[in-house]
This record gives C-alpha cells, sequence and structure tokens, in this order.
C-alpha cells in the first residue's frame, strides 16, 4: 500500500483565538511506533484532539486508512479502528472498574455483554493485578495511578489498528511507567500503530522508531528515534538533558 | 369516624393506585437521567398528552385500546421529534441547559394542549369496562388492574435494559462522561434518542393507561410530573425499582393524609415529604446514585476571555444607559404599556436575584414565589391588620425571606445541582397550599383587598406613573447592589465554586454559606417584588406567584443570559411585553386560548434561545474533565 | 521547637478497605518533606484526611497546637494548610491573577454585606490580596498570562499557577501532589526551584512526587509508604538505598 496509515498534511486547528496548530504535517505508516514529543502547550494534544474529531479544525487535511476523517464524528473514527488512552483519562467515574472495561470493548459487543468477554478481561487484569481486586470500585474512587492504568486497560480491551495516546504514564509510579512502555512495545509486536505522547522523552523515543518534535504549534524536527536522541542541539532544548544517555 | 376496615382498606387501595402512576412517572425519570444525564421536565406532560389523545380518539368513537396505541405512538412521535429539534441541535449544551430545553418544552406542551383543547375535563372509558371488581371488601377498578400490569411489564423491560444490554451499559456511560464514551466508540446522542423514545412511549403508556382512572385534563401535567420526581428522589434515581417504591410510598401517604387529616393540606404532605427526603435522604430512601450534573448550571462555557471581578468603566455606562431609558420610558409610555413596564420592572427585580443564585452559583430556583408571597402577604397582612406604615411591612418581608432561605439553603447547599430546583418548587407549592388555607392571614383564594399604596414623607405612590418612579428607583438599588456583589470579592469566590467546589474549599470558601447567601439575596429582592406588586394593584392572592411565574422568571433569566444583570433586565422587559402583544392583537380571542399562546410562545423562546446560546459557545475540553470532580456532589467526591 | 505538622497513628477505611494504616509523621518548619510510595498507596489519602476531605478512622492530626480532626475543608485552610491537586484544579473561567487572589482568600474575613455595600475594608482587603497576588506573579514568573483565563493555559503554567495560589494564603503548611506530573525535564527543574524557593517562607511542604530525579534533590526527608502502612522515614539517601524502598516502590 503506497499511503500511510496516517497523513497529516498543513494542519491548522486551534481555540478560539488562540491557534494551537500552525501547520503541522506528519505520517504514520501502519505497524509503526510514532512518538509526538515537545513542551507543554507544544500542541501534541491539539493534534490529538484534531485526529479524533474532538476540535474541528479550520485548514488540512487528517487521512486515515486512505480516507479523510475531516467530515466525520469521533464515534465514526472510532469505528474504522482508532483507539485512545485519552488525556484526562476520561473514565465512568461511578460505575465500577468492571463496566469501564466491558464498555472498552464496546465496538465489539452485541446486544448483550458475551461471556467471552472474560477471557479478554483476565488479559487485563494480569497486567494490571491491582485493577482486578478493585473490580466492583467505582471508577471515581480509584487513586490517580490507578485511574489512569484503568484508561489504559480499558483501551487495550478494544481492538484498534492504532492507538492513540496521550500522556499515559501520567500518575503512574516508576514501576509502572516502564510496564506500561513495554506493553505498548508488545502492542506494536502485535501489529498495532502506535502514536505516543509523553512528557518521558528519552523514554519514548526509546521503544519508539520515529519522533516528531512539536513547538508552538509546528514541527521542530523529525527523524528516526536514535538520531533525533543523538542531536545535541535538540537534546538540550526539548529531550531536557545535557549529559550523556 | 366509625373505624371501618374496608375504608381503610379503600382508602390505601387508592394510595396504591395512583402511587402506581407515579411510580409510571418515576419510571421516565430514572430512565431519561440515568441514560442522559438529563431530569426531563416534561415527563408529566407525556403523560397529560397520552390521557389527552386517548381522550380525543375515543371521543371521536374510537376503540379505548385503538385510541390508547395511537396516543401513545403520537406521545413517542413527539418526544423523538423533539430529541431531533431541539436537544440533538444544542450540541455543546450543558446538562443544565438541555434541562432549560426540557422544561421549555413542557411549556410548550401545556401552551399547546390548552390552546387545542381548553380546560374542560373528558371521560375516558375503561380498556375493560368500568365495572368495579369487590375484592376483600375493596372495589377495584378493572382499569386500576391494567394500570399495575403494565407497570410490572415495564418495569422488567427497564431493569432488563440497564442490566443485561450493552445498550444500557453505554447509556450510562454516556450520561457519566459523553467524551469519554465517544472515545470508545458510544454514540450517546443516538442512545440518548433512544432513551426519549422510550421515555415518551413511557410516558405515553401512563397517561392512556390511566385516564379511564380519572379525567383527562391539560393542566395535570404539571402536578404529575412533580409528582413523578418525587417518586424519584424518594426511591433514587438511579436504582431501577426506586421509582416504584417510592411512586407507591408517596401515592399512600397522600391517601392517607387526605382520607385522615384534611385533604386541603394534601399539597403540604407531598411536598413538605420532598423537602425532608431532599434534606435527609438525597440519594433516596433506598440509596443509589445521586443523578448526574450535580453543579446544575456550572460546567461553564468559557472561553480564554475571564470573567471580570472587579468594576470597570463599562459597567457604569451600562447603568447610566439603563437609568436613561428608564426615564425616557417612565415619560413616554401610557395606559397598559405603563402597566406593562411596572410589571416587567418587578420581574427583573426577582431575575436579579436570579443571576446572583443560578448564573453565578449555578443554583436554579423555580420557587422564587414562595418568597414574593411573603413579601406580598407581609405587607398585605401588616398594612391591613397591623395598621404598619407599608416600608415597615415591606422590611418585615424582607427579613422572613431571608431567614427561610438561610435555614432552608444551609440545609439543602451540602448537596448541590437540581435539589434546590426541586426543594424550592416544593417550598413554592408548600406556600400556595398555605396562601389558599390559611384564610384568616391570607384571605384564601379571594385574597385580601384594599391594600394600601406606598407612601413616603407624605408622598402617596398611588397612581402609575409615580409607581413606575419608585418602582424604577428600586431596580436601579437591586441592580447596585447585585453588581457591587458580582464584582467583588463575594463573586469572584462564587465564580471559583462554580469552576471548582473542591478548590474554592481549599481555599478556604465556606461553600455551603456562600450558596445560603446568595439564595437570601434572591429570596430578599423576591420578597420586595412581592410586596411592590401588591401595594401596587392594591390586592394579594397567590395567582400571580404560582408556576406560571416561575416560568416567566426562568424565560426572562435564560433571555437575558445566565450571568448577565443587564440581561435580566431586558429580558424581562421582553417576556413582559409578549402577554400585553398576545392581548394587544389576540384581545377577542377566548381566554385560554390567550393563555395557551403565551405558554406556547415562552416554551418556543425558551427552546430556541438555549438551542442558539448552546451552539455558539464551544464548551472546552476542560468543563469535560471537570466533571469527574463534580460527579459524585460534595459529599462523596474524590479529591486527587 | 514545636512541629508545624504532627500526624499520630492516622487510619482511613473506605469500607473494608484500610487506605491509610496507623500512620505517623512530623514535619517542622522550614522543612520540605518527599511523600512517596506506590499507585494507590495512600498518599492522596493521606493529604485529603489533613485538609478535612475525607474522614480519619482513627488517630490525631496537629497543625502546631490545633487540633484538624473533625474540622471542615474550609476551617483547616483557613487555618493555614494549602494544597494542590493531583488533577490540577484551578479556577477555569477566571483569570490567573483573580485565581492567585483567591489563594489569599483564607488571609481576611469579609462578609456579604460589607462586600456589596463596597465598605472601606473591603476596599483594602481587595487591595492587599490584590498586591499579594502581584508578589507571586511576578516571583513565580507569571506576568505574561496574569489575565488570561486559567482554562487557556498549558498544563506546564497550571502548574506553576497552582503553586502560586496556594502560596498566596502565607500558609503554615503546603500540601504539593504531584506538583510535577504532566511536567518535562526542564519545567520539572523549575518548579523544584520554586519549591525550594517557597520553603524559606517558613513554611512546611510536604511533596508527593513519583519522579526520584525530581524529589531527590528537592526534598530534605523522605517518607515511604505502601499499602497504607509506613515502611520507611529519614534522610533521603538512606531511603533510597534502603532494600524494602527499592523492591516496593522502584520495582527494581
Ligand atoms: N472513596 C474511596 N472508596 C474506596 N476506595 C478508595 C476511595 N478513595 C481511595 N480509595 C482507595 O484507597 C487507596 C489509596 O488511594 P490514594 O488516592 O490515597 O492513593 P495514592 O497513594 O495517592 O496513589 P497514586 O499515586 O496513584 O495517586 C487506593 O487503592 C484507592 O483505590
Ligand atoms: N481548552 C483550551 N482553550 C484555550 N486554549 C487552549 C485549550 N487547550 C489548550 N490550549 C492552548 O493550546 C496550546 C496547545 O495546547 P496542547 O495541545 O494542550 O499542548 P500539549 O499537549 O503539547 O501540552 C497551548 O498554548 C494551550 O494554552
Ligand atoms: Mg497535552
Ligand atoms: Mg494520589
Amino acid at each position: 500500500m503506497s499511503e500511510p496509515m496516517l497523513k497529516v498534511t498543513d494542519l491548522h486547528a486551534g481555540y478560539g483565538a488562540i491557534k494551537a496548530l500552525k501547520g503541522v504535517s506528519l505520517s504514520v505508516e501502519a505497524g509503526e511506533f510514532v512518538a509526538i514529543l515537545g513542551p507543554n502547550g507544544a500542541g501534541k494534544s491539539t493534534l490529538m484532539k484534531a485526529v479524533l474529531g474532538v476540535l474541528k479544525f479550520s485548514t488540512g487535511s487528517i487521512r486515515f486508512k486512505g480516507e479523510e476523517l475531516a467530515s466525520t464524528t469521533t464515534v465514526e473514527r472510532i469505528r474504522r479502528g482508532l483507539g485512545v488512552i485519552p488525556e484526562g483519562r476520561q473514565l465512568f467515574a461511578e460505575m465500577s472498574v468492571r463496566e469501564n472495561l466491558v464498555l472498552g470493548a464496546y465496538a465489539q459487543l452485541g446486544v448483550t455483554i458475551p461471556s467471552s468477554i472474560e477471557e479478554k478481561m483476565a488479559e487485563v487484569f494480569d497486567l494490571f493485578p491491582r485493577l482486578r481486586e478493585r473490580r466492583q470500585q467505582a471508577a471515581g474512587t480509584l487513586s490517580g495511578g490507578e485511574a489512569q492504568m484503568l484508561a489504559i486497560a480499558r483501551a487495550l480491551m478494544a481492538s484498534p489498528t492504532m492507538l492513540i495516546c496521550d500522556e499515559p504514564s501520567v500518575g503512574l509510579s516508576p514501576k509502572f511507567v516502564r510496564d506500561l512502555l513495554a506493553i505498548l512495545q508488545s502492542l506494536r509486536g502485535r501489529g498495532i500503530t502506535i502514536v505516543l505522547a509523553d512528557q518521558n522523552a528519552i523514554a519514548s523515543l526509546r521503544v519508539a522508531d520515529r519522533g516528531y518534535i512539536l513547538d508552538t504549534g509546528k514541527v521542530v524536527a523529525t527523524g528516526y528515534s536514535k538520531a533525533l536522541m543523538e542531536d545535541p542541539a535538540l537534546r538540550a532544548a526539548y529531550l531536557g538533558i545535557q549529559g550523556t544517555l | 369516624m366509625i373505624f371501618d376496615f374496608s375504608n381503610v382498606g379503600q382508602i390505601i387501595f387508592s394510595g396504591l393506585s395512583n402511587g402506581t402512576l407515579y411510580a409510571f412517572i418515576g419510571l421516565g425519570f430514572g430512565l431519561v437521567s440515568r441514560s442522559t444525564g438529563i431530569i426531563n421536565f416534561a415527563q408529566g406532560e407525556f403523560v397529560m398528552l397520552g390521557a389527552m389523545l386517548t381522550a380525543t380518539l375515543t371521543q371521536f368513537g374510537l376503540p379505548v385500546l385503538l385510541a390508547a396505541a395511537i396516543a401513545v405512538a403520537i406521545t413517542t412521535l413527539i418526544s423523538a421529534i423533539f430529541y431531533k429539534l431541539a436537544i440533538e441541535p444544542a450540541r455543546n449544551a450543558t446538562i443544565a441547559q438541555l434541562v432549560l430545553i426540557t422544561i421549555g418544552l413542557s411549556i410548550l406542551l401545556r401552551g399547546a394542549a390548552t390552546t387545542i383543547w381548553g380546560a374542560a375535563p373528558i371521560p375516558v372509558p375503561g380498556f375493560s369496562g368500568d365495572r368495579p371488581i369487590s375484592v376483600l371488601g375493596i372495589s377495584v377498578l378493572p382499569q386500576e388492574i391494567w394500570l399495575s400490569c403494565i407497570l410490572v411489564v415495564v418495569a422488567f423491560g427497564i431493569a432488563w435494559l440497564f442490566q443485561r444490554t450493552t445498550i444500557g451499559l453505554a447509556m450510562r456511560a454516556g450520561a457519566s462522561n459523553p467524551l469519554g464514551a465517544a472515545f470508545l466508540g458510544i454514540d450517546h446522542r443516538r442512545l440518548g434518542f433512544y432513551a426519549f423514545i422510550l421515555a415518551g412511549a413511557l410516558g405515553g403508556i401512563g397517561g392512556a393507561a390511566w385516564s379511564p382512572l380519572s379525567f383527562a385534563q391539560v393542566d395535570i401535567g404539571l402536578a404529575l410530573g412533580l409528582k413523578g420526581f418525587i417518586a424519584a428522589a424518594i426511591g433514587g434515581f438511579s436504582r431501577t425499582y426506586g421509582p416504584i417504591g417510592g411512586g407507591i410510598l408517596l401515592g399512600l401517604m397522600e391517601a392517607l393524609g387526605a382520607g385522615f387529616i384534611s385533604s386541603a393540606y394534601q399539597d403540604l404532605i407531598t411536598y413538605g415529604v420532598l423537602l425532608i427526603v431532599l434534606i435527609y435522604w438525597p440519594q433516596g430512601l433506598f440509596g443509589g446514585q445521586l443523578p448526574n450534573a450535580h453543579e446544575a448550571v456550572t460546567e461553564l462555557l468559557s472561553s480564554a476571555k475571564p470573567s471580570p471581578t472587579t468594576i470597570v468603566s463599562a459597567d457604569m455606562y451600562k447603568m447610566i444607559a439603563l437609568a436613561g431609558v428608564l426615564v425616557a420610558a417612565g415619560f413616554s409610555l401610557q395606559g397598559v404599556w405603563l402597566t406593562s413596564a411596572i410589571f416587567a420592572i418587578i420581574l427583573a427585580i426577582v431575575v436579579i436575584g436570579l443571576v446572583l443564585l443560578t448564573g453565578y452559583c449555578g443554583q436554579l430556583s423555580l420557587g422564587q414565589g414562595a418568597f414574593m408571597m411573603l413579601g406580598a402577604y407581609s405587607s398585605g397582612y401588616l398594612t391591613l391588620q397591623w395598621r404598619l406604615y407599608p416600608l415597615l411591612a415591606m422590611a418585615v418581608g424582607v427579613i422572613l425571606s431571608i431567614i427561610v432561605a438561610l435555614v432552608l439553603g444551609r440545609a439543602l447547599f451540602k448537596l448541590s445541582g437540581y435539589y434546590l430546583s426541586m426543594a424550592s418548587l416544593a417550598l413554592l407549592m408548600i406556600g400556595l397550599t398555605l396562601a389558599r388555607e390559611l384564610v384568616s392571614i391570607t384571605g384564601g383564594a379571594n385574597g385580601l383587598a384594599g391594600i394600601e399604596p406606598i407612601t413616603l414623607f407624605g408622598w402617596s405612590f398611588s397612581d402609575d406613573r409615580s409607581f413606575y418612579a419608585l418602582a424604577s428607583v428600586v431596580l436601579i438599588g437591586v441592580l447596585g447592589i447585585a453588581l457591587s456583589v458580582t464584582r467583588s470579592r463575594i463573586g469572584r469566590s462564587m465564580l471559583a465554586v462554580r469552576s471548582s467546589p473542591s478548590a474554592a474549599q481549599a481555599s478556604g470558601v465556606d461553600v455551603g454559606r456562600l450558596k445560603a447567601q446568595a439564595f437570601a439575596f434572591s429570596a430578599a429582592v423576591a420578597s420586595v417584588a412581592g410586596s411592590l406588586y401588591v401595594h401596587y394593584l392594591g390586592i394579594a392572592n397567590p395567582i400571580p406567584f404560582g408556576v406560571d411565574a416561575t416560568i416567566m422568571q426562568l424565560t426572562a433569566l435564560t433571555l437575558g443570559g445566565l450571568l448577565s444583570l443587564w440581561g435580566a433586565v431586558m429580558g424581562s422587559a421582553v417576556v413582559t411585553a409578549i402577554p400585553t402583544l398576545i392581548l394587544f392583537f389576540g384581545g377577542s380571542a377566548a381566554n385560554q386560548i390567550v393563555a395557551g399562546l403565551q405558554y406556547l410562545t415562552f416554551g418556543v423562546l425558551l427552546i430556541v434561545i438555549v438551542v442558539f446560546q448552546s451552539r455558539e459557545t464551544p464548551k472546552p475540553v476542560v468543563a469535560v474533565s471537570r466533571l469527574f470532580e463534580n460527579r459524585f456532589g460534595h459529599r462523596k467526591a474524590k479529591v486527587l | 521547637m514545636q512541629d508545624t505538622l504532627e500526624v499520630e497513628g492516622l487510619t482511613v477505611r473506605f469500607g473494608g478497605l484500610v487506605a491509610v494504616n496507623d500512620v505517623s509523621f512530623k514535619i517542622g518548619a522550614n522543612e520540605i518533606v518527599g511523600l512517596i510510595g506506590p499507585n494507590g498507596a495512600g498518599k492522596t489519602t493521606i493529604f485529603n484526611s489533613i485538609c478535612g476531605v475525607t474522614q480519619t478512622a482513627a488517630g490525631l492530626i496537629n497543625l502546631g497546637s490545633e487540633s484538624l480532626v473533625g474540622k471542615t475543608n474550609a476551617q483547616i485552610a483557613s487555618l493555614g494548610v494549602s494544597r494542590t491537586f493531583q488533577n490540577v484544579r484551578l479556577f477555569a473561567e477566571l483569570s490567573v491573577r483573580d485565581n492567585i487572589i483567591m489563594g489569599a482568600y483564607r488571609t481576611h474575613k469579609c462578609g456579604f454585606v460589607s462586600s456589596a455595600l463596597r465598605s472601606p475594608q473591603h476596599a483594602k482587603i481587595e487591595k492587599e490580596s490584590g498586591e499579594v497576588a502581584d508578589h507571586w506573579i511576578d516571583r513565580l514568573g507569571l506576568r505574561n498570562f496574569a489575565d488570561r483565563s486559567a482554562a487557556s493555559l498549558p498544563l506546564g503554567i497550571q502548574r506553576v499557577v497552582e503553586v502560586a495560589r496556594a502560596m498566596a494564603g502565607a500558609p503554615k503548611l503546603v500540601l504539593l501532589d504531584e506538583p510535577a506530573a504532566g511536567l518535562n525535564a526542564i519545567e520539572k527543574e523549575r518548579l523544584a526551584a520554586i519549591v525550594k524557593q517557597i520553603a524559606v517562607e517558613k513554611c512546611a511542604v510536604l511533596v508527593v512526587e513519583h519522579d526520584m530525579t525530581m524529589v531527590m534533590p528537592l526534598v530534605d526527608r523522605l517518607i515511604v509508604i505502601n499499602f497504607g502502612f509506613k515502611i520507611a522515614d529519614g534522610a533521603v539517601a538512606d531511603v533510597s538505598r534502603s532494600a524494602v524502598v527499592q523492591e516496593a516502590y522502584l520495582g527494581v
């Protein structure tokens, strides 16, 4: 196939008077793992919101699997194979952990809840044993980190072709951050395309194939992970490391 | 009274029978609130439609079951159309705005029904005859059996929907967090559409099945809706069978109260119970979750532009401009238009209080009429009986209102959201009952007559023009104080509470106290308005302070924009002008058509304005993440 | 010298779950203490019980000589406890300056009537809290954002505004719940410097943070919580080397 899985061209988007994206172009091939980096306010979340259809964009185009997304709704985009670990988790606070997880697989469910869902849930629980213990707890009463685990687990319940992760490691303790990156890597091993925006720049570049660095709404650098990590100018300006890796 | 089992049994049974209907309506409320987060104020009107349509169709000679089926179909269709035309286009609406839209619909439906059918009650034959069957000495109508059987079937259906199906689960998810739901491919708009279809059908079925037990009448919707809401509130919104328990409990209480105490005070019992439940068992007697959208008018459509918190020069210019307009109008208006202007000013005074309470504190009050009555009757009674100086009597009303509002407010504002709406409505209903029944003070339905005009320094404000001048001065005064409040430390903390109650508390703001103070302010100005009203007309009776007044206040408030004090004045002017205009052009038409048209206009206005407003400002993403915090109300909030 | 905060035998239950189990610790004035532990260990719950948001099942919490148990959130704030939230909670529709003025709310008393009538006292309070806000705006480098609504700011700036709001109340104790979550390495460094600075104000700081590279140079002492129990309390170097912490928290 010639066209990449996701192709964003000259995207402009913003919030009223605030222009958050000023002509962003990027592409993600099927099966690739791409990191989106950049300081806070660079426009990473805005880019993801535009891809997901939460934010309308003024000019530019977003093509997914060869089709233009501009006029489609978020729901439609999810049905076409997008999956998301959203900014701010977006859990169903008064519903139980279990119900949140079942809903994660909503797109594949029929009218009633099949028993086969238990297997899938068991897999996810193996990754996050804490959630198994808290199956019946209301999602809104989970601790910050537990809630983040649930957001990740819920996204894993779906079977997207492309998973968009906006700051998935926020609030996770060090051990779980490492687990998370390993999980994302294994998903990618199963052929799922991954787009990751995270503040752990170096850690995400280590697992990603390629990276884009955004600043004030523009792509300022792009390349293979290794090249980005080794560029001294980028390291000082965006990756927050002075010394060696 | 001789104690007689069959008599008690009969009373209990009639309570059960009414309770079944309340349960029906309560189920409708629960269904919509669980699946969309909206409290559908039109639920009672769906029942009215079901009943009226069944009645009309049987009058055309259709067999009653066929008539009922068609009535249910039409009611369902109306609900579906309403969703498509009013709820769905309100794309960025907050839950609070959607609730306002349903209030608009309920007014509209009532108006349309009044225009079409008039006020006369219509009898409806039972589905299978009207011959009572005697069971244990209690006479039971076949229709009552029909009603309870249908209720059981419907309840099982709803239980199945929410407990066994993916759709039910997804509906709850959509109500809980629409954005989160969309991220999983859940089309919450479509599910909301289904919910409204079901709610319409449910209302229609309830109305059709109940109408043979009573008469079909166009004005039953409001009272039935309220009782259904009470059933859901008592039973717990999120419980499938809760509204049934609540409805039956309410029906029994009413019947026993009417049977053994006094039927005149039946409403007092009903609404008293509602108040007590709201205060002590906010999650319903049987537990469960609070309905969604706890910060009723909270999730603000904030943009990049922050709200002002100090007086700016624009405020001053606007104040001067308003004074100018008032003076110009005072010199140029004549006759009915001058009267209309006086009523507009009185309305504006009430609505200004609501801007603080509803706009700034996110608390929707539907019962300002109760405080207007406190003012009105204080003025009337004290000047007539105690020969008190009018301004002093007015002050007494203000103090009483402040006390009632503070006491009730402190009890209620541990909670937030629709609780005040319901509690204040209950207060209004209690007030109306008392005004009707405490004849020695209020003069009952006839009211008090011969109330003297306000005098000041020997000058009597008895003619329209001088009263207009007085009212204008009061308006400017009230507006000035309200403006001063909103642009002060207090106004800033109100805005803070609206954005994040937990952070406001962590900054030392006593949230409950602040809201209670806003409530007291709104009560005080409503009381002043009530006093002005009776001194102007010279008579005091309950009519101008009922639910119709609430509807006008709400429309004016919405029209002007919830946060705008100037808007409150303009909204009031428009809303008062509408009835005058309708009378002006359609004066010859039958009275009831005029009343119906008024409702209709207000309903349409309310819906159109809110839909329009909600489309114009996109809801920022922050608001959605903030929902997280508000979900559980203050008591259960998990603070991260 | 008396400790600023003294927690003794604190226990918090949620149904059958004991989220905080018999935890005791002290914090002195001017001290910066780190509170660390794996996800769900009970850190935020400890914060919430100090602030009066969560009911405690047992234990004492004293701020100086004042007991905080049984007081409301707002009362405790008025006694001099400020906090930030794990998920930023600014007043979205207020400007940055007004957000920070709200932080100073607790330092004055001025009722509804006095504000409505614009008493001289109200004017004085408004002036003073405005000055306090301006002080923190300048000190934390927020001048360029002062008139923007909080909702429109990038997260990194929002975190700083939260710290400024907490400090504007001239607190005795500041609780920072993951103040650097979602910040990048550069922003974290900047925030750490700010936190170091504010401890100079004679206030005690208790900070929850998962990023050890940020915590270690920042704090004077570390308290480690796991499954609701306190498992370590001491100097940074000792605690971070202890095997039990390594295993429980860092997962190595
Ligand atoms: N209201 C509640 N009901 C039931 N369990 C609760 C409630 N609040 C908190 N918990 C549980 O208590 C435990 C401690 O939660 P807490 O928020 O204090 O964790 P934390 O240490 O702050 O974790 P994190 O680093 O993930 O933020 C968690 O397991 C959480 O699920
Ligand atoms: N809801 C909003 N309203 C107004 N401006 C916003 C909003 N959300 C983000 N912005 C602005 O858009 C820009 C990009 O933000 P964002 O995409 O969230 O950045 P990132 O995810 O890279 O940290 C920032 O300047 C931010 O201030
Ligand atoms: Mg972001
Ligand atoms: Mg926490």
